[in-house]
């Protein structure tokens, strides 16, 4: 670049600082209801074909990385996708892309276009679903989404200088998301949702082991800040040289955050219509039967106050309050609309975008909560195991749900209604049907959280007996 | 698109940053699958987009579009600056990255077939083949078959000079056969879980003879429901090559993520118990263990002529004769080990993502044995193949696996199969009972096409090398 240019280009960054400030209100623009609507219009009446489904989705997602207590890592991303079906007869095709140009759109349906015709028919090829009411569902926060690099600088700094206080050292992430999705096809359904999602979560570090705390939240305001930091600290403090402990069967107390790692694999791999049909749910033939302990009730209720999510799934549908387990018994499965034609019933708004292999899936789990707490859950046990959370945990055998993985950043031995000592990481390998028969307690308080590998749900802590710990390790 | 580079460099120059670098990125993909008879998914999709980094006052701040206009290009990189500002608030040393030559280069992959001109009904003829023989019998109750092609293509430049330009095409294929009586459930999967991946065009596909093993895939799966369960206890235990490959991935290649090591991914996926004291002195493995690091492997996932801090792909030991020897390396972090230059291991999930460490392709040297004399040689054994749950704690010590298939050895011959095996070790325990690797013949590239790490989480793709070996006396069928 020579000396011409660029002091041509320093001139043209008056315009662009001006431009920053405006940002906001830009990003207003491209990512409402009417933006949105009319991008949907548009290539809906450009798309050949004898239907098309259209799904959009994207937003803007922020989030602060720190460790060693300063931040490493800083990143913002903005933009929308959108994905297209054209079917042509009973063939369908699927093309995806995130050029949203006049061209790129052009181009996305004449390849979803071409890509159908040389498909073979769908046997289970619908109609696109005709337009729904929504029930409305408030989980978009401004503040969530305004939060600015500098804000998120300063909460860290705040948890950070605690730490350091204290001799202690912390890594963790502090993420605010706006998300974008909209549903729509040629019948002239259109589904539109902006919500927006905040976490924060810290590993306190003493040197050796540690402590960790998470909050997650559609309202920033609503998070808190201080209780994580306060809480991964304690936990670092408390889980000093570990002690090791014989593997064996334990009675557990699981803390919310330990919860979802019980009931992930079910809702992947058992809770879904698709399943059911295929007959690798263990539930299959077991409609109106007891399978878990009377006090387990799980839904999938994207409506609960605590639940992050869509009121509406990738076909348009709105999503219902599913009622899996009542009472230990088994109620019902969610489905979309070609599971529910299977079983003769109605679609629960639960589908994925269509035609994939995996079937119907819930996506916001609410396991019901009891009649205790923590402390009452501590203090009546003789002997046990506290769990923080766990870590990398993976179903082995989907039949009896049986499900290994490691406690994680805290874990204590329990005696005498008390905390007695931290004790080093244990591998469990687990049925967690027998697990769920072998309840104990369950708190009256819920929490929203996500497990290991993804997917977050609201659950109260639990105490189990019989939890069998297989192996230990060195930490 | 020269123009785009510089003026993403210069914005952020402008912006006061002591280094940056842009990534414009254009992705194709094909995504298909039939299961059990139908359509299981038709997805084709394109991306374009770019990511700016910088480093100012000393620390670092990115920022990404999907809008490639000069506009944008201009707003991101003034934000990333404006990222990094923020960064600096919180930060003890300014980021001082080991020097790299300036690059000036076009890189493509190895590929004879362009996977996007074959024919969608070619494909799709294959895979429906596959699923009629997989669901000739009754006790199969989900049979899966699926392609991906996708192909990357990345413009690289920094303030250092480099301008780069890379081309990535990668394919795979595989399927699956689920069989059930009553409340038994029993997979196979060909060629291993989730399939074979390679740096390659659509010449894999009919290189890894999918229709030629479907029957016996389908014969395996039906027998296993009938099969006893694995034996409890301690076993010689002969791992074949796609297990080997995740036993590698899982215990060697994430400890050895120097990121890790130091603490910068402790919120998730965890730190490592090879500490930097160890290095050049632990005893990881056997004597007969060596493991490489290769970016530069052919066909390999994660083979690429430049990572994405522009630094040129190499091949270095990280087990050499059992001892722990290297590391994986950026050139933010090769400088607090003391060494003058990255390994070239940060790589980016797409335009929109940080690069950060990254496995590249690691691979355990072939031994001399043949693989037949191992089993000959095995009084009291198990075999076990392909990988069906897999989990390690998060400093990578205590890990259990679980795989597919096990088959008997009794005083050198395998004597049946049982279902559900699984094992569980500590790491350097384990890899230092390893008595017995096989030789070149047995020596596959696996491909592991979505390896999850850091937040917000980003997938990777890389292959290793492994043939079968021995592990003496493992705790065997964990999971009752
Ligand atoms: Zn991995």
């Amino acid at each position: 670049m020579g000396e011409h240019h660029k002091r041509k280009y320093i001139q043209n960054l008056a315009p662009l600082i001006e431009k920053i400030w405006k940002e906001e209100e830009e990003k207003e623009r491209a990512f409402s209801r009417e933006h949105i609507e009319g991008i949907v219009r548009k290539v809906l009446d450009d798309a050949k074909g004898d239907q098309a489904e259209l799904l959009i989705h994207g937003g803007e997602s922020a989030l602060t990385r720190f460790a060693n207590n300063i931040i490493h890592q800083n990143v913002s991303d903005r933009g929308l996708a959108i994905s297209v079906r054209v079917d042509v007869g009973k063939r369908q095709g699927r093309f995806s892309t995130n050029i949203l140009t006049e061209e790129g759109l052009r181009f996305a349906l004449d390849k979803a276009y071409e890509l159908a015709k040389s498909s073979p028919e769908n046997p289970d090829w619908l109609p696109v679903l005709q337009p729904q009411e929504y029930r409305e569902l408030n989980n978009f926060f401004q503040k969530t989404a305004d939060l600015s690099p500098e804000e998120r600088a300063e909460i860290v700094k705040r948890h950070i200088e605690r730490c350091k206080e204290k001799e202690l050292s912390s890594a963790g992430i502090l993420s605010n998301d706006e998300n974008i999705i909209a549903v729509a096809n040629t019948s002239g359904l259109f589904a539109y949702h902006r919500g927006t999602q905040a976490k924060f979560s810290a590993t306190t570090s003493n040197g050796n082991t540690s402590g960790w705390a998470e909050d997650v939240s559609p309202d920033v305001e609503k998070l808190n800040f201080d209780e994580v930091s306060a809480r991964s600290i304690e936990k670092a403090i408390l889980n000093q040289k570990p002690r090791e402990i014989n593997a064996g069967e334990y009675t557990v107390i699981l803390e919310h955050s330990a919860v979802p790692e019980i009931f992930i694999y079910m809702a992947w791999m058992a809770f879904g219509a698709r399943a059911v049909i295929e007959g690798t749910s263990f539930l299959r033939d077991k409609v109106g039967k007891k399978v878990f302990d009377e006090r387990i009730t799980i839904t999938d209720d994207v409506y609960h106050p605590l639940s992050l999510g869509v009121p509406f799934d990738y076909e348009g549908h709105p999503t219902a309050k599913a009622n899996l387990i009542e009472n230990g018994v088994v109620k019902g499965f969610v489905h979309d609309r070609l599971t529910a034609k299977e079983f003769g019933t109605e679609s629960t708004g639960h589908a994925l975008p269509q035609p994939n292999p995996y079937g119907p899936i819930p996506r916001n789990l609410v396991i019901s909560a009891g009649d205790s707490t923590l402390d009452e859950m501590i203090k009546t046990t003789e002997r046990g195991i506290l769990v923080t959370h766990f870590h990398y945990t993976n179903i082995i055998d989907p039949m009896r749900m049986i499900v290994t993985g490691m406690t994680r950043d805290g874990t204590f031995l329990v005696e005498d209604g008390k905390i007695a000592y931290p004790v080093k990481n244990l591998r469990f390998t687990q049925s967690m049907i027998d697990a769920l028969n072998n309840v104990v307690s369950i708190s009256r308080d819920q929490k929203t959280v996500s497990a290991f590998f993804g997917g977050s749900m609201v659950v109260p802590a639990m105490k189990i007996n019989n939890f069998r710990f297989t192996s230990t390790t060195d930490f | 698109m020269k123009q785009f580079l510089e003026l993403a460099l210069d914005t952020a120059k402008h912006e006061g940053a002591t280094y940056a670098d842009i990534r414009i990125i254009d992705d194709k993909s094909e995504d298909i699958a039939v299961k059990n008879g139908k359509i299981g998914r038709i997805n084709c999709s394109n991306s374009l987009g770019f990511g700016v980094r910088v480093i100012k006052d000393g620390a670092w701040g990115f920022a990404s579009s999907s809008t490639l206009t000069k506009e944008e290009i201009q707003r991101v990189a003034t934000l990333a600056a404006r990222i990094a500002k923020a960064s600096a608030t919180l930060s003890k040393k300014p980021v001082e990255l080991v020097p790299e030559p300036a690059h000036t280069d076009k890189w493509t992959s190895n590929y004879i077939i362009d996977p996007f001109t074959v024919p969608l009904e070619e494909k799709l003829d294959l895979l429906f083949k596959i699923d009629s023989i997989l669901r000739k019998d009754k006790k199969i109750v989900v049979a899966e078959g699926h392609m991906s092609f996708w192909r990357e293509h990345q413009f690289f430049a920094s303030t250092d000079g480099s301008v780069i330009e890379q081309t990535i095409l990668r394919s795979g294929a595989g399927y699956q056969a689920q069989a059930r009586d009553g409340s038994e459930l029993q997979t196979r999967s060909y060629p291993m879980m989730g399939g074979q991946y390679m740096q390659l065009g659509y010449e894999l596909i009919p290189a890894l003879r999918l229709l030629e093993n479907a029957e016996r895939v389908r014969e395996e799966a039906i027998a296993l429901l009938t099969a006893p369960q694995c034996p409890e206890g301690k076993l010689d235990l002969i791992l074949e090559g796609s297990q080997l490959a995740l036993q590698i991935h899982e215990s060697l290649g994430h400890p050895s993520e120097l990121d890790r090591v130091l603490g910068m991914e402790a919120n998730y996926a965890g730190t490592s118990f090879l500490t930097t004291e160890k290095l050049g002195k632990f005893k990881y493995g056997s004597d007969i263990v060596n493991i490489v690091a290769d970016g530069t492997v052919p066909n390999g996932l994660a083979t690429v002529g430049y990572d994405d801090d522009g630094v040129r792909a190499q091949r270095w030991f990280l087990v050499k004769d059992g001892i722990f020897s290297g590391y994986l390396t950026n050139r933010e972090l090769a400088g607090t080990i003391g060494e003058e230059r990255s390994r070239g291991a940060n790589r980016a999930d797409g335009y929109s993502s940080l690069p950060m460490i990254r496995m590249t392709n690691i691979s355990l040297l072939p031994g001399n044995v043949p693989y037949d004399d191992i089993i000959a040689d095995t009084e009291d054994g198990i075999v076990m193949a392909t990988t069906k749950s897999w989990s390690i704690d998060q400093r990578r010590l205590n890990f259990q696996f679980g795989c597919e298939i096990g088959y008997l050895v009794k005083h050198g011959k395998i004597t049946g199969i049982v279902k559900n095996p699984t094992y569980q070790g500590i790491t350097p325990e384990f890899w230092n009972s390893c008595d017995a690797i096989a030789d070149e013949k047995s020596w596959v590239l696996w491909g592991v096409p979505n390896c999850g790490k850091g937040q917000p989480g980003q997938r990777a793709e890389m292959s290793h090398g492994a043939s079968a070996a021995r592990f003496r006396k493992v705790t065997v069928g964990v999971a009752r």
